[in-house]
């Protein structure tokens, strides 16, 4: 039941402005790709064309090499789930489930059948004859997933379906969300601007910056081998600075305001390294020297801002531990977790 | 406590208003029924007592063929709003460009011209239709209308309903699906509201209606007129008690109807 979905250099502009801009993407059958970037990216314009809610002023979409590009949204058998979620007011959570099923005239034993287990899956089932008013937030959320799955989807579309929700239930409701979603079984597109949902949630992340697609990969390949500046600051902000590899025995190594670097590979030559909090340690006796400029208590940890030739860079001090504005001390680098950017970054300087 | 000050004050004004209101509603119906000298009113003999339903059956005698003709009309016009104005509101709903915005106002329009002056407008442009009360129901949907759209309209653009209605068309739903499952139950209130609201209009009418009505096609507020320049108090009391008696249960069902809007569906939306 699930599509392959091709996305061909599809542009959207509103008024002149650029939304979406030749994107090329391809979800692969049963997986789910995450879709994120900042807010006017581009991301709900690309779920919205996907859905066909939006015609793309070019390019083309494929579900399983079938150009569905000029077919309307009720007839691309697309799931969808609002960030308001959208439910019908005047019907039941009952009704709402089985809407997609009513309208295709899928009666009786199958339409019951599918309910059931939709209301299961999604602990519905005490609430299948309550209306939308009467339910919670995160029962809301649920009875729109629910509607979007009833009828097998060939592709679910999210868009943003955790942002409404209080932090705390969204913990809960993310979980009960993506165990009903995998038994599923279908192409999922899920478009947040939370990274760690990102990274957590996707088989693939998508990353759109200005309309454009900035980098499409594994989480570990976007969080861990970025292809620009910015994807790199999207994932886990660092200090990026510049610095030239020269060859130490079979590797290279790089001078830099955090001290001498051993580089896991490359060539001799410039390079741009991104050192985020997580590289970077307070512990040992080794390290660059440094002044510390602030920190911010965050309980289970505090954040030790300092200065450096390249710019202010962030240490993570364990909770144990009280450091002060003005102290000075030793931040020792982990070379395995540096990030060496490639030379060849658009958004270079970044 | 100057909350409680500003709200006893509130509550003065609040009872001022409604006693300055409802005052000569409340000599109209009282002098259709009680004799006129003891309010004050008239020196006229007091028969009301003499008829087996006093003043009313006199003035149905008189005008029943008016108080009929209007309340064809104002159904025409309430069926004219649905047939024409309902598709207006649909397809002005979803649209935000300038054209939509023009065509907003062009509905509300006719409310900023004087009544006299579309009378005039609409003798002078189709003559031939007078003598048959169409230049007439014209007129009357003339002015319901921008009431009817504009009531339907917020209907149809609140209660986040476009996003419903996308929603149910990512559901599979075709356009006449969403239109009959979702569309016209969630926005019922808003078009049930305009259908009341177009009825107390053109049931209310009277200067295109005085103007444009022939004998034949004269209405009842015209005749309430004639009442009171041509008959005695109490038969113009009876005539305008059956006015409100129609016009009232149609402003009841307006409030009933908008109540039951917001206890049907709640905050969610």
């Amino acid at each position: 039941m699930s599509a392959r979905v091709e996305i061909r250099g599809l542009s959207k502009s509103f008024g002149g402005r650029r939304a979406v801009s030749n994107v090329n993407l391809t979800l692969e059958p049963g997986t789910t790709t995450t879709l994120v970037g900042a807010s006017g990216s581009g991301k709900t314009t690309l779920l919205r064309c996907l859905a066909g809610l939006l015609a793309p002023d070019s390019g083309a979409i494929l579900f399983d090499g079938r150009d569905v590009t000029g077919l309307p949204a009720e007839r691309r058998g697309v799931g969808l789930v609002f960030q308001s979620y959208a439910l019908f007011p005047h019907l039941s959570v009952e009704e709402n489930l089985s809407f997609g099923l009513d309208v295709r005239k899928t009666g009786g034993a199958e339409r019951r059948r599918r309910v059931d287990e939709l209301a299961a899956a999604l602990g519905l089932k005490a609430l299948l004859a309550r209306r939308p008013s009467e339910i919670s937030g995160g029962e809301r959320q649920r009875v729109a997933l629910g509607r979007a799955l009833a009828y097998r989807p060939v592709l679910l579309l999210l868009d943003e379906p955790l942002a409404a929700l209080d932090p705390n239930l969204a913990e809960s409701v993310r979980d009960a969300l993506f165990r009903a979603i995998a038994l599923e079984q279908t192409t999922v597109l899920f478009v947040t601007h939370d990274r760690s949902d990102a990274l957590r949630l996707g088989d693939r992340v998508a990353l759109l910056k200005n309309g454009a697609l900035e980098q499409f990969g594994t989480p570990r390949e976007l969080y861990r081998h970025p292809k620009t500046a910015y994807a790199a600051n999207f994932f886990g902000a660092g200090l990026v600075c510049e610095a030239v590899a020269v060859r130490a025995g079979d590797r290279c190594r790089a001078e830099t305001p955090l001290g001498p670097v051993e580089l896991p590979s490359g060539e001799p030559g410039p390079v741009r390294l991104v050192f985020r909090p997580e590289a970077l340690s307070l512990s040992g006796a080794e390290g660059a020297i440094v002044a510390v400029r602030r920190v911010t208590y965050e309980g289970d940890r505090s954040r030790v801002y300092f200065e450096t030739p390249a710019g202010e860079a962030v240490v993570d001090c364990p909770p144990g531990r009280e450091i002060r504005a003005g102290e000075r001390l030793r931040v020792a680098v982990d070379p395995g977790l540096v990030i060496m950017l490639p030379a060849s970054d658009p958004s270079s300087g970044g | 406590m100057p909350d409680r000050r500003a709200s006893l004050v509130s509550g003065a004004l609040l009872a001022l208003l409604l006693a300055v209101v409802a005052a000569p509603l409340a000599v109209v119906v009282a002098g259709s029924v009680v004799d006129p000298r003891l309010l004050g009113l008239s020196s006229e003999t007091w028969i009301g007592a003499s008829r087996p339903a006093g003043w009313f059956s006199y003035v149905l005698e008189l005008y029943g063929r008016q108080l009929g003709r209007s309340a064809v009309l104002a159904s025409i016009t309430v069926a004219l709003c649905f047939a024409l104005g309902f598709p207006a509101a649909y397809g002005l709903a979803a649209r935000r460009g300038r054209l939509a915005a023009s065509l907003r106002i062009a509905f509300d329009a006719p409310l900023a011209v004087p009544g006299l002056a579309v009378a005039i407008g609409l003798l002078l442009a189709y003559p031939g239709g007078r003598a048959s009360g169409i230049t007439l129901a014209a007129g009357h949907l003339l002015y319901a209308l921008p009431f009817f759209v504009r009531a339907a309209g917020n209907a149809l653009s609140s209660g986040g309903l476009p996003e419903l209605e996308e929603a149910a068309a990512a559901a599979g739903a075709s356009r006449w699906q969403r239109l009959r499952r979702i569309v016209l139950p969630v926005a019922r209130p808003g078009i049930l509201a305009g259908g009341l609201m177009a009825f107390t209009i053109s049931w209310g009418e009277f200067n295109v209606s005085f103007l444009l009505a022939t004998p034949t096609t004269q209405t009842y507020p015209s005749a309430l007129y004639l009442t009171y320049t041509t008959n005695s108090f109490p038969v113009a009391a009876a005539a305008t008690t059956l006015f409100l008696a129609a016009a009232l249960p149609a402003l009841w069902l307006l409030q009933h109807v908008a109540a039951g809007e917001a206890a049907q569906f709640g905050e969610a939306a």
